[in-house]
């Protein structure tokens, strides 16, 4: 009963350098005030566009796809000992995320409305993946440190 | 290892009704509202004008509207996926925790596939659907895994 289609361990530091990829390029949007420019025209589709706007496309293209593939995988590789336990504690998480994620989204939509909801959504692609990775990190910590007070745990000088 | 927080089998039944009122919803505002709400809504927001008083009710209700629409559906699709079976054995739960896994692989694919080649305006009805579709592909694998198994106990 293990969970399957699950990536490599060393993966996760790929990911991590994807998501540290992806922050960069918001910073260097921030910073640029750039962006993709939504007033210009697009009947010429994207062949037709300047070269800047065609650079602002790919670049937030290379955004949102290296912040879910950066996401995925730091959720879905493998731990360095994958037991049952910590399949049991992913599926779990991920169970957790989604309820979590719809629980926000259906106050978003009762408090939000109009052209603020679009930020919703936005936010709404990345939530559902964050939401799972700080819960299963903060079981496999709360895990570890069961485990670690029951090594020492006798032992300590308060205990005694 | 048992999956924990399912509502029970009977809320399965729920979230049909759910489907059943944003139908009946549907076809109260067409027999109502004939000619739609965009073109109410969207042209004093995109022109930038404030918006008028006589248009400000129709505005108001369709906010309404839309959030009923959204929350029926939302709930509906939860129910559904997340309702216990009849027999709730170590094997569906599985079965449920996999297709959940396997939903969100194919959700974030589809939707890198889509962030690479369309964008602009067109973009926002993709993030329309993105809401609702890791609920509707975890649906629809749940159930062909169920219904794969059935027919192999079946065979067997």
């Amino acid at each position: 009963m293990k969970t399957r289609f699950l990536f490599p361990h060393k993966w996760r530091i790929v990911g991590i350098f994807l998501v540290v990829v992806a922050i960069g390029l918001v910073v260097y949007n921030v910073l640029k005030s750039g962006g993709i420019d939504a007033t210009t025209d697009l009947i010429g589709g994207f062949l037709g566009q300047p070269i800047s706007q065609k650079i602002a496309v790919v670049l937030n293209d290379i955004e949102y796809s290296s912040a879910i593939i950066g996401l995925l995988l730091i959720g879905f590789s493998k731990e360095k000992i994958e037991d049952e336990q910590i399949a049991q504690m992913r599926l779990d998480s991920l169970q957790w995320s989604v309820y979590v994620n719809y629980g926000i989204l259906i106050l978003c939509v009762i408090l939000i409305n109009g052209l603020a909801f679009f930020s919703v959504m936005a936010y709404n692609l990345l939530s559902q993946l964050l939401f799972f990775i700080i819960r299963f990190r903060w079981k496999l910590y709360q895990l570890n440190r069961l485990a670690k007070n029951e090594e020492t745990g006798p032992l300590s000088p308060i205990l005694k | 290892m048992r999956t924990r927080f399912l509502f029970p089998h009977k809320w399965r039944i729920a979230g049909y009704c759910c489907f059943a009122a944003l139908l009946a919803f549907a076809i109260v505002l067409k027999l109502l509202h004939p000619e739609g709400y965009a073109a109410v809504d969207l042209h004093p927001i995109v022109s930038g004008h404030l918006i008028q008083p006589g248009i400000y009710k129709g505005v108001t209700e369709m906010r309404f509207h839309n959030d009923v629409h959204v929350l029926l559906v939302v709930f509906g699709l939860v129910f559904i996926g997340f309702s216990k079976e009849k027999i709730e054995d170590e094997q569906i739960s599985q079965l449920r925790l996999d297709s959940l896994q396997w939903a969100i692989y194919f959700n974030y694919a589809l939707f890198i596939i889509c962030c690479l080649f369309i964008y602009e305006i067109h973009f926002i009805p993709v993030l329309i659907f993105n809401i609702i579709s890791p609920l509707v592909f975890f649906i629809i694998q749940f159930r062909w895994k169920i219904y794969l198994l059935n027919r192999q106990l079946k065979n067997e």
